[in-house]
């Protein structure tokens, strides 16, 4: 008997609240609400402000203001732990393609480099007696 | 502790002889019997702890903060590809975490995956001005980076819940080069245009609702209003019927603190910030920009069309805050050629959060999961 009388109720006010005609209702409502209650809150808000400059106390606006400084002071440190973290990735790479490049033994197939000595004669021609 | 008193006769009494003094005694023992044991529970649910399950802090931006829960299973039995959850800026990312044996990421972690929560935090006053986009541009991408960078893996799987799965949406629309492997949406609005059964497009019609007057006078949505307007959904249901539900279960403890637990997260909700507020209702309800490819940050376009990588869409058969149609349009939206659309059996929260998710929903999610994050 419960369940058919909690399913009778939730058709029907199930169905009412989709209406236009309650949305529009709820439209209304709020208006009204705002149009008294909102703006009482809004003069509150601007007297104790006021009451705060006096008083030489921040108010909600300006520590609101200092949080949203921190907070893109915090997007700048993560863009910078970013690009530290490029740059730590960059670095290791390199290393290792230098190790790697160090590791590897000389390519037998490739015209064999002057000896120093050889070098040494390039560079310094004999000179005339 | 609770005391569980056994099963006692149901709400429907049927006394033999259909005599009134019977079906009177029948009610005023059914009504004692809830002013002592139903009322404790509902009390006492407010006191059970949500998130049990244990994860480290790792990333903090703002009120966000991104936690990685410690795995139950050793690296080399564990998925390559982590995932990370993303909840709504309403109510508490706590429905992923309900309690040991109710919760999703408990199922996740066992089932190998390196599981990742970005939990948006509780906003202030100081928030009020924060766009649904920034949190989607601003700090979704960051938080993907230090997934990437604790996992040490090269892409992630994502998983957006309602205003969340909305969310690693607009954002892998948004950067095609998101290192993404899988998407996975639940219950998640996407096409606004697709009014049918949606009491909200009614509610905040702007013929009749100026949002700008509203937040401009209250500055953010009370959480108040949030919980009490969701329940005008379905009023007789979560006002009524969801006490009878709770004295129906009152023989079995587990099921009684699983009641608990999901009413607890209900009654645990944020207020959310005036921008994003009036982002939802205007750039969402009414001009439908993200189906549309419209959304737009720092010159770039948010086109669902760049998503190319596989998407899970999982709708709740009986939801009723996301319509059934709006949700189901993103197989159509989105440049994937791997898209599923899997409907759910339970409502918007029930599918995640009751007692039948961890038979229905979860493992359809890991299966789907296991099959793509090798």
């Amino acid at each position: 008997m419960q369940g058919i009388w909690l399913d009778g109720w939730s058709k029907m006010l199930g169905e009412g609240v989709q209406t236009p005609e309650y949305g529009k209702m709820m439209g209304q409502w709020m208006e009204t609400w705002m149009s008294t209650g909102g703006s009482v809150r809004q003069q509150l808000e601007q007297t104790t402000e006021q009451y705060l400059e006096q008083m030489s106390l921040p108010s909600r606006k300006e520590l609101s203001s200092v949080a949203k400084r921190i907070t893109n002071l915090e997007m700048k440190l993560d863009d910078l732990d970013a690009k530290m973290d490029q740059v730590v990735a960059y670095i290791g790479a390199m290393s290792q393609a230098m190790q790697a490049s160090l590791s590897t033994p000389a390519n037998t197939s490739a015209p064999a480099a002057p000896s120093d000595r050889s070098a040494e004669k390039k560079r310094k021609p004999r000179a005339k007696k | 502790m609770t005391a569980f008193a056994q099963p006692t006769p149901t709400l429907n009494p049927s006394p033999k002889d259909g005599g009134m003094a019977e079906l009177a005694q029948a009610f005023w023992e059914q009504a004692l019997r809830w002013q002592t044991e139903g009322a404790k529970h509902v009390s006492e649910s407010f006191e059970i702890e949500l998130g049990q399950t244990p994860r480290d802090l790792i990333w903090t931006l703002n009120k966000a903060a991104l936690y990685r829960y410690r795995p139950s299973r050793p690296a080399s039995a564990r998925h390559a590809t982590p995932i990370l959850l993303v909840y709504a800026l309403i109510n508490r990312p706590t429905i992923f975490d309900l309690r040991p044996g109710q919760s999703f990421v408990e199922f996740l972690r066992d089932a190998g995956f390196d599981v990742y929560l970005l939990d948006w935090g509780i906003p202030g006053p100081e928030d009020n001005d924060i766009s649904l986009w920034e949190y989607t541009f601003e700090y979704l991408p960051r938080a993907v980076r230090k997934v990437l960078g604790a996992s040490g893996a090269g892409k992630i799987n994502m998983l957006g819940y309602c205003q969340g799965g909305l969310m690693a949406l607009a954002y892998a629309a948004m950067f095609s080069e998101a290192p993404l492997r899988n998407l996975v949406v639940l219950t998640t609005p996407v096409d606004f245009s697709k009014t049918e059964n949606d009491i909200f497009a009614v509610w905040l019609d702007k013929r009749y609702f100026d949002v700008d007057k509203l937040m401009d006078t209250l500055k953010c949505m009370p959480e108040g209003l949030i919980l009490h307007g969701s329940k005008m959904l379905k009023p007789v249901e979560n006002y009524l019927t969801t006490y009878k539900v709770l004295n129906d279960k009152m023989g079995s403890a587990d099921a009684v603190q699983a009641w608990q637990a999901l009413n607890r997260w209900t009654h645990e909700g944020q207020d959310l910030p005036g921008q994003v507020f009036r982002d939802w209702v205007k750039d969402l309800i009414w001009d439908n920009k993200l189906a549309r490819g419209e959304v737009t940050w720092k010159g770039r376009a948010a086109s669902l069309k760049n998503i190319t990588v596989p998407v899970l869409n999982v709708l709740a058969e009986k939801d009723h805050i996301v319509p059934f149609a709006n949700a189901a349009s993103l197989k159509d939206l989105v440049g994937s050629a791997d898209v599923r659309t899997e409907v759910i059996a339970g409502g918007h929260v029930g599918i995640m959060g009751g007692r039948a998710a961890k038979t229905r929903l979860w493992p359809a999610i890991v299966k789907w999961l296991e099959e793509r994050s090798l």
